[in-house]
């Protein structure tokens, strides 16, 4: 703890040592607690795992059964030559009827048409991360029927399949990819209003925006700020002039000087000398008040209030007496920061 | 024709300085000059800009730091800033004026008013006649054949301290009336360096304090 009067170099340099020491500590008093807390987390997963693991396995097994890589397959059907169309049929249902094929066939074509009318349902029932899978499963059921069926085949009828299949697999695609931009830009558009808001609100009402910033959050502040000197201030620490004012003041402080050591010799009234005596230790409170620190590398807002208050939260007291500092998280090294000490 | 005349008007937009607070309605700026350098005095151009420093307390003890009265002195009159400004461009800049900061000297070396010099109060009031004489001299006053002091070309003087809270302008302009300089040559800014701030006012540092 950093006390007006107490300002002490060594208790600086000995900060981070203590900060580490005590992090250290604290870690090692809460080990067992943290060992059995980990093990029950850790058995929980497990259990949850296992089952969706068996859940998994379950509906994947009715998924192959049902079909929506049937569906695709019929629909590839349609395009298909009529010949292999047939081929394929008669492949896939051996024990079948020729009547219950063509029933099939009406059946299919009806189908067809539902969904080449309504390609979103497809799309829908395709999410981006089984669109793969699908596909591959398409085309190994085309090859499955097309392998039974080769030796009655042409090398173009079997050309004509895979070409056929392809395009619908594109086309289910593009239908699925159109509906991304507008999402996206739907996005872009509510992150820009969100962004507006916060830049407004920031610098409309600075007392408000300290209350609310948290140092881990990203908050959007106007950059412009920076470049507003805000103390307005022109430092002279080393510059000498020629000219006749410099010469004047620098005349008038030497026979200041000469009089603070001759001022022994002459009489001072008992008033002006309390005066001076309470002045002077105004003077000394004053320096106290504000300090100015460099940032050296580690340092932060929050080390610094830890520091020169004793807790971090302090931190909002630094930042509100350097109004330069745009975000509370962005201090460099070397930068000047004063340190409110009342 | 009209070309002509836009052309001027389209360089200073492109090129001129926006000074959106200015310090009067015709005066963004002023320069001065301080320990040689030339100085631009304007005000802080960000408009939300508020005081953090120490000039933002609002009260000390009094005694000592007690109101000042409107008028210090009978016959010594006031300053406010407009009146400083131009007393820097008229006489300070021509040698015939000094702006007297008569605060202790760390007070004056932490931040003070551009081209100030600092003739701390206990200097002037403590000072026996052979030390006076010798900085009044430094100000101009000139001795005649008889041994009398001349103030005629001596310089005026405008002097300030913290504000109207505080009395170190006060001490020094009594110790100024007790070695005869003239009362018509003092000047007392009242308003001192916390009006000075609380303008956002360019101002001077001399010594940084600062902690590594």
């Amino acid at each position: 703890m950093l006390h007006k009067d107490e300002y002490n170099q060594e208790e600086y340099n000995n900060y981070y040592k203590q900060e580490v020491e005590g992090a250290e500590l604290n870690d090692l008093g809460n080990d067992e607690e943290r060992g059995i807390g980990k093990l029950i987390i850790g058995l929980l997963i497990f259990v949850l795992l296992s089952v969706a693991g068996y859940f998994g396995y379950k509906m994947m097994g009715a998924s192959n059964s049902n079909s929506p890589v049937d569906e695709s397959l019929k629909v590839s059907m349609d395009s298909l030559p009529q010949s292999v169309q047939n081929e394929v049929e008669i492949e896939k249902s051996d024990e079948t009827t020729i009547l219950k094929e063509q029933k099939e066939q009406t059946k299919k074509s009806e189908e067809v048409n539902t969904t080449q009318n309504t390609p979103s349902t497809t799309v829908e029932k395709k999410d981006d991360p089984t669109e793969k899978s699908v596909e591959n499963k398409v085309s190994d059921k085309v090859q499955e029927a097309v392998a039974s069926s080769t030796s009655k085949m042409t090398p173009e009828e079997i050309a004509a399949i895979v070409a056929a299949v392809m395009k619908q697999v594109n086309q289910e695609k593009s239908s699925s990819s159109q509906s991304t931009p507008t999402v996206e830009k739907q996005d872009k558009e509510l992150i820009n209003k969100l962004s507006t808001t916060e830049v407004d609100s920031v610098s409309d009402n600075l007392e408000e925006a300290l209350e609310n910033v948290n140092i881990s959050e990203n908050t959007h502040i106007d950059n412009s700020k920076k470049q507003v000197d805000v103390y307005n201030k022109v430092s002279v620490q080393n510059s000498k002039g020629t000219d006749s004012l410099s010469q004047l003041s620098e005349l008038i402080t030497h026979e200041i000087e000469d009089a603070k050591v001759s001022s022994n010799t002459t009489t001072i009234n008992e008033e002006d000398k309390e005066y001076s005596t309470k002045i002077k230790k105004e003077v000394v409170f004053r320096e106290k008040e504000m300090r100015i620190i460099v940032v050296k590398k580690g340092d932060t807002l929050g080390k610094l209030a830890k520091r020169a208050y004793g807790n971090v939260m302090e931190y909002k007291r630094i930042y509100k007496a350097n109004p330069e500092i745009t975000r509370p998280d962005r201090i460099y090294i070397g930068q000047k920061i004063r340190i409110p000490l009342d | 024709m009209k070309k002509l005349f836009l052309v001027p008007l389209l360089i200073t937009s492109l090129f001129g300085e926006n000074v959106v607070v200015k310090i009067t309605k015709d005066i963004p700026y002023i320069y001065t000059t301080d320990s040689g350098k030339k100085v631009k005095i304007e005000r802080i151009q960000d408009v939300n800009n508020r005081l953090t420093d120490d000039y933002t307390k609002t009260s000390r003890p009094c005694p000592p730091f007690c109101v000042q009265p409107t008028h210090v002195f009978p016959g010594i009159k006031n300053f406010e800033e407009l009146e400083l400004l131009k007393f820097m461009q008229d006489e300070v800049a021509t040698g015939k004026g000094v702006v007297i900061d008569a605060r202790l000297k760390s007070w004056f070396e932490l931040e003070t008013i551009p081209s100030a010099i600092n003739i701390p109060f206990p200097i002037i009031q403590n000072a026996s006649k052979e030390k006076a004489k010798k900085i009044f001299t430094l100000l101009g006053m000139t001795i005649d054949a008889d041994g009398t002091w001349n103030f005629s070309k001596a310089k005026d003087l405008a002097v300030f301290c913290n504000g109207v809270w505080c009395g170190q302008s006060y001490h020094l302009i009594s110790g100024l009336l007790k070695h005869h300089y003239p009362k018509s040559k003092i000047f007392y800014y009242r308003s001192g360096f916390q009006g000075w701030k609380l303008l956002g006012l360019t101002t001077i540092v001399h010594k940084e304090i600062k902690k590594d």
